[in-house]
């Protein structure tokens, strides 16, 4: 028998998910380093640099790598003999204490981004509490634990069919990958579970994703199942459709291809595919009862010293004297340098503001004359004037300045001569 | 608008008629894109946390021109172009 004390699951799952918000795992940076090496197209090796800088300055300034700190999903396999040395709380609620913990930690506070009441009131549950949890009984004397902290963006791409026993899954692949748009934020990897009953299949294709990228050696070494002859020729194709990163054409759209799979009925074939972005984010601990497992800092060279320039081409843009004439010579694919102010707005923001114009109220602020940059930053900490702030917009937002456009002009400029829809 | 990823149809369409353009930056660049953001304060809706309405005054802000004035999408272009070339690397 093992004894495994309660805190040491706490502590162990608080250290992973602080520890996944800001360090990429090695072989991940690895992957995107090669890919931005043989990378042709510009405008996608652009992307890959950026990728690849924003990881190293969160390796070394400690924050996230992505303002999406994600949601918390943890595959547990626990020992037989294993028992729960004076536990006061249930497994589930020691994972939940742990990523409490992890995002409130003042020292890197993580964004909350868990609702409750999902198709109700939508309530933020402030803790990014309640984790996604998958438990398995298994032979032995320890606790085996896989963390990640999934991306909302590319949890959103996520694709299930039940395929007839003949039908081709390379086939389904290829048809579907381009329908996901860039919103998945490729690079990234496909996990993908097939067999089981519906269920067991995406089950399958999140655990896949837990596992390091090995696609090289795969090749190397020869596939010796189905299914890594599948991981091979999925690879393959996915890569010859172009994509590339952020979905602006190149030669890399995938870094790995994933595949768990399990014995099926007769009748089936059920196969999901689960996106993983370039925030990819995930740790492995073992419990043996000697104590917390924490995770070890990698050192700061595995990172690519990169410099990224934009460039002499790149315009400088300011927004507050913008013009019409301006916004209209810009090319597809230029780099523009913006300076000047910008609004922040999300869902809940543009669902308040849509009540109150059908009301008939006032806005709160002018929007009139503004940018909008659909984003939820993460909150500061220290000397921050903000947490990470990426981007995530949404076609409701361009809903709204049609709708707001009808009905009091408000958000005229923007259409008119901003930056933007 | 900035944002991430591609716009639709329907986006590409009104950013068409109104000659105005849809600039992206890179989406998990966010601590990198932070350093473009010289200060921060919330002007409405603090209620709504991380969703409140946040004014920004950014400097060099890195974003790529993805749909421009005409209506043409490096989304759309982008993919095709490097699909082509693809093809015509494993062929030759």
């Amino acid at each position: 028998m093992t004894a495994i004390r309660q805190d040491d699951l706490i502590d162990s799952v608080a250290d992973a998910l602080q520890f996944i918000s800001y360090y990429h795992p090695v072989d991940f940076i690895q992957a995107v380093n090669e890919a931005y090496e043989r990378e042709e197209s510009p405008a996608a090796k652009d992307a890959l640099a950026q990728i690849l800088i924003n990881s190293r300055m969160s390796a070394m300034g400690h924050r996230p790598l992505c303002q999406d700190t994600g949601i918390v999903t943890v595959f547990i396999k626990v020992g037989m003999h294993v028992t729960w040395d004076g536990a006061t709380m249930s497994v589930t609620d020691m994972i939940n204490e742990g990523v409490r913990r992890a995002y409130t930690h003042p020292d890197n506070v993580l964004r909350a981004s868990i609702l409750e009441d999902p198709d109700g009131a939508r309530k933020n549950t402030k803790d990014n509490t309640p984790a996604v949890i998958h438990y398995e009984i298994v032979e032995g004397h320890t606790v085996d634990v896989q963390v990640a902290a999934k991306g909302g963006g590319s949890e959103n791409k996520s694709k299930m069919v039940m395929l007839n026993p003949s039908d081709s899954i390379v086939d389904w692949v290829v048809k579907t990958v381009p329908t996901m748009g860039a919103g998945w934020c490729p690079p990234g990897m496909l996990g993908i579970g097939i067999g089981g009953t519906a269920e067991k299949a995406a089950v399958m294709a999140k655990e896949s994703l837990m596992d390091p990228i090995d696609i090289h050696e795969l090749r190397e070494r020869g596939p010796k199942t189905r299914a890594e002859e599948l991981r091979l020729e999925i690879f393959e194709a996915v890569n010859n459709l172009g994509i590339g990163a952020q979905g602006l054409g190149g030669l890399t759209t995938v870094l790995d291809i994933k595949i768990k799979d399990y014995p099926t009925h007769a009748a089936s074939k059920p196969v999901a595919m689960i996106p993983n972005c370039a925030a990819t984010r995930h740790a492995h601990f073992v419990l043996d009862g000697s104590g917390p497992a924490l995770q070890k800092a990698p050192s700061i060279d595995q990172w690519p010293d990169i410099t990224w320039d934009v460039g002499p081409s790149a315009r400088r843009v300011n927004l507050d004297t913008l013009t019409r004439d301006e916004v209209t010579s810009w090319k597809p694919g230029e780099t523009l340098l913006l300076n000047g102010v910008m609004l922040t707005g999300r869902d809940a923001a543009h669902q308040r503001i849509v009540a109150m114009l059908n009301r008939g109220e006032t806005l709160p602020v002018d929007l009139s004359g503004k940018v909008i940059y659909y984003v939820g930053p993460v909150d500061p900490v220290r000397d921050e004037v903000v947490g990470p702030a990426g981007l995530r917009p949404r076609l409701e937002w361009i809903n709204l300045l049609i709708k707001c456009l009808s009905k009091q002009g408000c958000l005229r400029w923007l259409v008119r001569r901003s930056v933007g829809l | 608008m900035v944002g991430k990823a591609e716009r639709g149809p329907v986006a590409i369409e009104a950013i068409k008629k109104h000659q105005a353009a849809y600039l992206m930056a890179v989406g998990g660049a966010a601590y990198l894109v932070a350093q473009a953001i010289k200060s921060s304060r919330i002007i409405a809706f603090e209620d709504l946390g991380m969703e409140a309405i946040h004014e920004f005054v950014v400097e060099d802000m890195p974003v790529t021109v993805a749909v421009d004035a005409e209506g043409t999408s490096v989304h759309q272009t982008g993919p095709a172009e490097w699909a082509q070339k693809i093809l015509a690397k494993n062929i030759g």
